[in-house]
């Protein structure tokens, strides 16, 4: 088929490697999605959606169905699993382990890489071989895009430009590849700015504005015949971003990600891949509400940094031992200190400093063992396990005198965690497959849960302390799915559970008094003995004529604590419809987007019950051939219908934008 | 630099301030600062005064070295008595302030004891007199070695006075932290009533209630700190959070049982 538009984009159960990409051999469950950033050479796919250079991070993760997005504004939406999110889930960059240093999430990893910097993001559901760590939620890496080596041109590359009528966003990207036999780069880069948006109904939602730029190096050289040696370098800076549904804004943020790696490659060996990655990152992040009139937060002038560093390795091999077996192992250390600190400004007084994570360390050992045995052509068996020591620490005298103001023990802490895994998937005809997951989990608490020292959260209005003697999180999961593929229906259901022990929650501290100018009062982590999260997710899709499809992906998600009260963070019942056309050179799409009213929320955890909504968004795009150039036009209608709305999981019930025109011009050579 | 540092030391000193800072045989002064010396006259021995840093008004560590006249060898078992007293001009009464007995130490060879400035020198007011009375032990004599002392105003209000429900006057004055860190610290707090001749007694029989508040933050106090029990002459010992920098008070209630005999008496300091 010959190659449509760019905004393409593969829900893949196993996708097809290229000779240098790490092999998805053990990871052929339905657990593992990935999303393929969309290039000049993609073909199309199974679904059409947003998977494109010009699209930010967000969008792309939209398209799978088990993640949902926490928004506090216009700005780095914070990704989650199934409603399980921040230290119930990995979030990694090729591998690498990144840590936000903001202390009230408004830096989620994925807002420092951009669909520019990227080859896929991969999303396992629960632990799993790719789930990337201890987990109880799974993992979400976000795959760097490599040069290619001996790439048919010597230069070739893509520069676009968008604009975004809601926020008057504007957009400038650009990316050039240099290919030689045995030695490639590339380089890219990104700047992007918006105003305040307006909500549905014209509403200016005031502190939504941002810039950030993203630039990113990688370059890729063959030492022997089937060994190479890559280096990558990824800068990303915000500044002056908005945070409307928090009380702070970020004044700037600063990430910086490198990472070199050897990697061998050779099909016809029993050991035929092996990579090893040496890597760190700095995040400088600093937010201030110095720009909010006062009165309107209840507050004083405050400023908050925050700076996360992480360095680490790992080395991950595949073996054929068998023509039928395939057997995976990884070992990783990495190591995380985090300081976060707040100074407020009150008027007559003494400027007044406080650490909220107290100079905090995690130092990690891990290893990972999985196997894959194809039984027969219609049999698939996988299996395997993670185990890893973990040293949390204070490491300076006025972080242990900080952490004295909440606990009055030794803060120190050592912690051994296994994860175990199986799948097995059996094709019972050419058309249907069923598929069985079930796993331990089990997960440190975050440096935030353990140390944090008055952080204020605006879900609940409450200042959270750390809990030094929490215990480890920890779950039991499952799930089992059904798929029926036909040449022009597909159709695939899916349920799901997790059954949680101590799982960790805040709890109102009787009598503690917050720190925080008009908090409530002050909770504290802890472990509620058992809550349990079940749900379900319907995908299909079907051809209705030779251009014209369907497609519905459908999810629900239940969860309550043993308690009785309903966990927070949990997305209501949500249906996205999509009919899309593709005609010759042209690609259009009509979605709706419905969200359930959710009522099942729980004071416990400070939620309030969010209404019903249904938005349509429309795009239509088309690709003309330059010579041997191309370039993609594109214009989408967001929120065509200009209606007021927000999601369950919208901070402090912060309206989205209300209708957006959006045009994107990409020239690819 | 330490000759400098001597100097900037001496114009803060008072007339008897000594040149001659040569360590007493034995004595461990280390870190302290002298203030001066003196002859106990009549009792041969000689006494050093020094201060662990430039006297504020509040509670003040003071040292002594007892050294025999004759000998210069150092005298560990001297009976000292301090007194302290600032003339409040022709006519009028001169005014104490509590002390605390020098206590030998065999460890640095010192006399350690303490006096509660309540008023700063200078500024049209007199120099505070410390008064030393010593009898030596080698052969009974008594004499006294006297001190003028100047004290400068402490930033933040470390001391306070209120009169009781039961008519006294009590001073409460903050002994520690004097150099607060973020987080726990121990709280110790002096309390002294005030006599008829209008010195000061330790009083050892208050329960002692308090809440550490930021005024700047609408009074926000913190948690798990622990009220002051008696330690022993007037001490009282507790902890008190302090859960960030900047402007703190501490809010003192002082109990006789069920009776409260002072309440909302205020300590003030900023760190």
């Amino acid at each position: 088929m010959k190659l449509i538009l760019i905004g393409l984009l593969f829900i893949a159960t196993g996708a097809l490697c290229q000779s240098n990409n790490r092999p998805d051999t053990t990871h052929k469950s339905i657990h593992l999605h990935e999303v393929v950033i969309r290039d000049k050479k993609s073909g199309n796919g199974l679904a059409n959606k947003d998977a494109d250079v010009q699209s930010s991070t967000d969008q792309v993760l939209k398209e799978i169905p088990s993640v949902e997005l926490i928004y506090r504004g216009n700005y780095a939406p914070e990704p989650m699993i199934y409603g399980l999110s921040a230290g119930q889930i990995n979030v990694t960059i090729d591998g690498m382990k990144m840590f936000g240093a903001c202390t009230d999430r408004m830096d989620p990893i994925s807002s420092y890489v951009e669909p520019n910097n990227l080859k896929s993001i991969t999303v396992n559901e629960g632990p799993g071989p790719d789930a990337q760590g201890s987990t109880v939620g799974g993992g979400i890496n976000f795959k760097i895009n490599q040069p290619e080596l001996n790439a048919d041109k010597e230069f070739s590359g893509l520069f676009g430009a968008g604009y975004q009528t809601n926020a008057g966003t504007t957009q400038t990207l650009g990316s050039l590849q240099y290919s030689t036999k045995r030695f490639a780069l590339l380089v890219n880069g990104l700047y992007r700015a918006a105003q305040d948006y307006a909500a549905g109904g014209g509403e200016k939602i005031l502190y939504s504005q941002y810039s950030k730029w993203n630039g990113g190096v990688s370059a890729k050289y063959q030492v022997s015949d089937h060994s190479y040696l890559n280096a990558n370098y990824i800068q990303d800076d915000g500044n002056n971003i908005g945070f409307p549904a928090l009380t702070m804004d970020v004044r700037y943020t600063r990430a910086s990600i490198g990472s070199v790696d050897y990697l061998f490659n050779d099909s016809t060996k029993k050991l035929f891949y092996w990579d090893t990655k040496v890597y760190g990152n700095y995040i400088d992040h600093v937010m201030d509400n110095l720009k909010r009139p006062l009165s309107t937060i209840d507050s004083m002038p405050m400023v908050m940094t925050g700076i996360s560093k992480t360095f680490g390795a790992y080395t991950e091999a595949f073996i054929k031992t068998g023509d039928k077996n395939v057997f995976r192992t990884r070992a990783e250390v990495y190591q995380n200190t985090w300081h976060a600190d707040m100074t407020m400004y009150p008027e007559d007084a003494a400027e007044m400093y406080m650490l909220t994570i107290p100079d905090a360390q995690r130092t990690v050992a891990g290893i990972d063992l999985s196997d894959n045995i194809s039984v027969s052509n219609k049999w698939n068996v996988s299996f395997g396990g993670h185990a890893e020591y973990d040293r949390s620490a204070i490491t300076t005298t006025v972080g242990k005198e900080q952490l004295s103001a909440i606990y009055t023990g030794a803060p120190d802490r050592t912690d051994l965690l296994y994860n175990l895994f199986a799948n097995t998937s059996y094709r019972l005809s050419d058309r249907w497959t069923l598929n069985l997951d079930i796993a331990r989990g089990m997960r440190s608490s975050t440096l935030k849960e353990l140390y944090g020292v008055f952080l204020f959260n605006r879900t609940d209005g409450y200042d959270y302390i750390g809990s030094p003697a929490l215990h480890n999180e920890q779950s039991v999961n499952g799930d089992i799915s059904a798929t029926y593929r036909s040449k022009h229906f597909f159709i695939a259901a899916k349920a799901f559970s997790w059954w949680f022990h101590d799982y960790i929650a805040g709890e109102v501290v009787n009598g503690a008094t917050p720190v925080n100018p008009g908090a409530f009062g002050v909770k504290q982590y802890l472990n509620i003995p058992s809550a349990v999260l079940d749900g379900c997710e319907l995908k299909g899709s079907i051809d209705i004529y030779k251009t014209l499809s369907f497609s519905s992906v459908d999810t629900y998600t239940y969860g309550e604590d043993g308690d009785g009260h309903a966990l927070p963070l949990i997305a209501p019942f949500k249906s996205v419809n999509t009919l899309q056309y593709s005609f010759q050179k042209y690609f259009l799409y009509l979605e709706s987007v419905t969200e359930a009213a959710q009522y099942h929320v729980s004071s416990f955890y400070g939620e309030r019950s969010s209404p019903a909504f249904s938005i349509l968004n429309f795009k239509v795009a088309r690709r003309f051939a330059i010579g041997e150039n191309q370039l993609e036009c594109s214009v989408e209608v967001a929120n065509v219908l200009d209606t007021y709305y927000y999601e369950h999981l919208d901070v402090f019930d912060v309206p989205r934008p209300g209708r957006d025109f959006i045009g994107h011009v990409t020239f690819f050579f | 630099m330490k000759k400098l540092l001597y100097a900037g030391v001496a114009i803060l000193l008072i007339s008897a301030c000594s040149k001659n800072n040569v360590n007493p045989n034995g004595a461990n002064v280390t870190g302290k600062i002298k203030v001066g010396e003196s002859y106990a006259t009549g009792s041969g021995v000689k006494v050093t005064l020094y201060q662990g840093a430039a006297f504020l008004t509040g509670y003040n560590k003071i040292y002594l070295v007892i050294t025999d006249s004759a000998s210069a060898a150092v005298v560990t078992n001297a009976t000292i008595a301090i007194s302290t007293s600032m003339g409040m001009g022709a006519g009028m009464a001169a005014m104490t302030c509590p002390v605390e007995q020098p206590v030998y130490s065999s460890t640095n060879e010192l006399y350690t004891g303490a006096s509660v400035f309540n008023m700063a020198t200078g500024g049209g007011m007199g120099q505070w007199m410390i008064s030393v009375n010593v009898t030596n032990p080698a052969n009974g004599k008594k004499g006294t070695a006297s001190f003028m002392v100047n004290v400068n105003n402490s930033t933040y209000n470390l001391i306070t006075t209120q009169t009781g429900s039961d008519g006294q006057t009590y001073m409460i004055t903050l002994v520690q932290p004097l150099k607060p860190q973020v987080g726990m610290n121990t709280l110790e707090l002096l309390v002294d009533e005030q006599n008829m001749d209008m010195t000061y007694s330790p009083v050892n029989n208050f329960q002692v209630q308090f809440t550490p508040e930021m005024p700047a933050m609408q009074n926000m106090t913190s948690s798990n700190n622990q009220n002051p029990v008696l330690s022993a002459n007037g001490h009282y010992v507790g902890k008190v959070n302090l859960t960030m920098t900047g402007d703190w008070k501490l809010d003192i209630d002082l109990l006789n049982g069920q009776t409260t005999i002072v309440t909302d008496a205020d300590i003030e300091f900023t760190f």
